[in-house]
């Protein structure tokens, strides 16, 4: 299994940072997608060629940029514990998610999954084939909307993980010693907008102390 | 208070199998917990007594936590309930931090009325109580549960819609698991063959309603 983080333009430092601390958190090797290598509607849909541009590789774990791993696990074991079905976390209970699985027809809440972490096999490209053919826009997510659909359609074996494998927090505005109180896995700081915004909420998770060198996070003991 | 078969039980372990089989179904319940004992390495029993007073023998689920008081975790497995892979429950239970583990129910009519009926989304969140991983953690789930006896559902699905009443209520981490984990079978009518080109972990011969009729699957799957 290989970790994906995919982070474009001025997000290829953040998703640096967020790839190396997913690799020490979980032992995978975790790189950074920072050339768009495909012609997409927007960086993000670019998850759905990542079986092809990688054609040596096995399974994946795909993550956002805006991802922080708190604590130790390991996606590559839970992936082949449970025979390979396609990991996702589902989204929040909220307005927006309710407007957009209205919008799609997809039952709410808790369904829905949230697009920022996945892991899949190989054996899963006509899922992300099926998210392709709904670009360059399907529902209010960039590609989250059409992989939801997607996933539903073809009736594929899927496990929604606990929520705090990808748990939602906007504008990463949760503080690091509720998140780990919390027992949160890996701390999503969605709706930032923009990577300086990033950047200071893994400042906040102390992953910029002694000249980069990633610590543990604030709150740890 | 039950007595668990210590020498089964490997080093590492601190999860136990139980399955439930009153009456008519010991017999069956036996040999389907010495099969998943024999499939997941860990030591499974089989309550075999009506130890508290319940509508039906299958609310006995809601206290195993009780009646188990020195388990830590548990995996939870009816008695028509075959297993046909090893796996590691434990394992997988850890590995999810010790979120509550269920397997949603097929979609048909059934799941999609007792979904209505408790509020919850349809399909893929209603699940099946025949194959349940949980800890004491978790006991809260299961007392709600219980406060919705002696019947609740549209069907007369036992426990299973009230376990799922209160797994939305609790708001607790929950793992919905893929299919493999607990194949609904109706009748025990999929063919061994298909389970296992399948990749079916455990096979719920459900619907069945006797012992025999769990017998006679038993008994096609070689067991």
């Amino acid at each position: 299994m290989k970790g994906i983080c995919i982070a474009t333009g001025t997000y290829k430092d953040v998703g640096k940072v967020a790839a190396d601390r997913m690799a020490k958190m979980t032992g995978l090797d975790c790189i950074v997608v920072d050339e768009v290598f495909a012609t997409v509607p927007h960086p993000s849909w670019i998850k759905t060629k990542v079986i092809d541009q990688f054609p040596e590789i096995d399974s994946f774990m795909v993550f956002d940029s805006d991802i922080i791993c708190l604590r130790p696990w390991q996606p590559e074991v839970l992936f082949e514990e449970m025979r390979r079905p396609f990991c996702a976390v589902p989204d929040e209970r909220s307005a927006a998610v309710l407007d957009e699985c209205m919008r799609l027809k997809i039952s709410f809440p808790d369904i829905y999954v949230n697009g920022g972490l996945t892991i899949f096999g190989r054996e899963h490209k006509p899922v992300w084939d099926a998210v392709w053919a709904r670009q360059p826009k399907c529902g209010y997510w960039l590609e989250q909307g059409a992989l939801n659909l997607a996933l539903l359609e073809r009736y594929v074996e899927v496990c929604r993980l606990p929520r705090r494998f990808n748990q939602l927090s906007h504008q990463g505005e949760m503080s690091p010693e509720k998140a780990m109180e919390m027992g949160i896995i890996n701390f999503h700081a969605c709706s930032i907008g923009n990577a300086s915004g990033v950047k200071r909420v893994q400042e906040k998770f102390g992953m910029y102390v002694h000249d980069h060198q990633q610590t543990e996070p604030a709150g740890v003991a | 208070m039950p007595q668990v078969r210590q020498a089964k039980r490997l080093v590492s372990c601190h999860m136990i199998g139980v399955t439930i089989g009153c009456g008519d179904y010991l017999e069956v319940a036996r040999v389907s917990a010495d099969r998943m004992e024999e499939m997941t390495q860990m030591p499974c029993v089989v309550v075999d007594k009506i130890f508290k007073g319940v509508p039906h023998v299958t609310w006995l689920k809601c206290f195993l936590i009780e009646h188990f008081p020195h388990e830590d975790s548990f995996l939870y497995f009816d008695a028509d309930v075959i297993c046909l892979k090893e796996w590691r429950p434990e394992k997988l239970f850890e590995d999810l931090q010790r979120s509550f583990c269920a397997i949603p129910n097929s979609l048909d009519e059934g799941s999609f009325s007792e979904s209505l009926y408790c509020g919850i989304p349809f399909p893929f969140y209603y699940v099946n109580a025949g194959v349940l991983m949980f800890g004491r953690e978790h006991k809260l789930i299961w007392d709600g549960a219980w406060r919705r006896q002696p019947r609740f559902g549209y069907l007369d699905w036992g426990e299973n819609a009230a376990l799922n009443a209160a797994i939305w209520e609790s708001r607790m981490q929950i793992a919905h698991l893929p299919p493999h984990f607990n194949f609904m079978a109706h009748n025990g009518n999929v063919s061994v063959q298909e389970a296992i080109d399948g990749g079916v972990i455990n096979y719920h011969a459900c619907n069945l309603h006797t012992a025999d009729g769990v017998r006679e699957v038993q008994q096609r799957f070689g067991l």
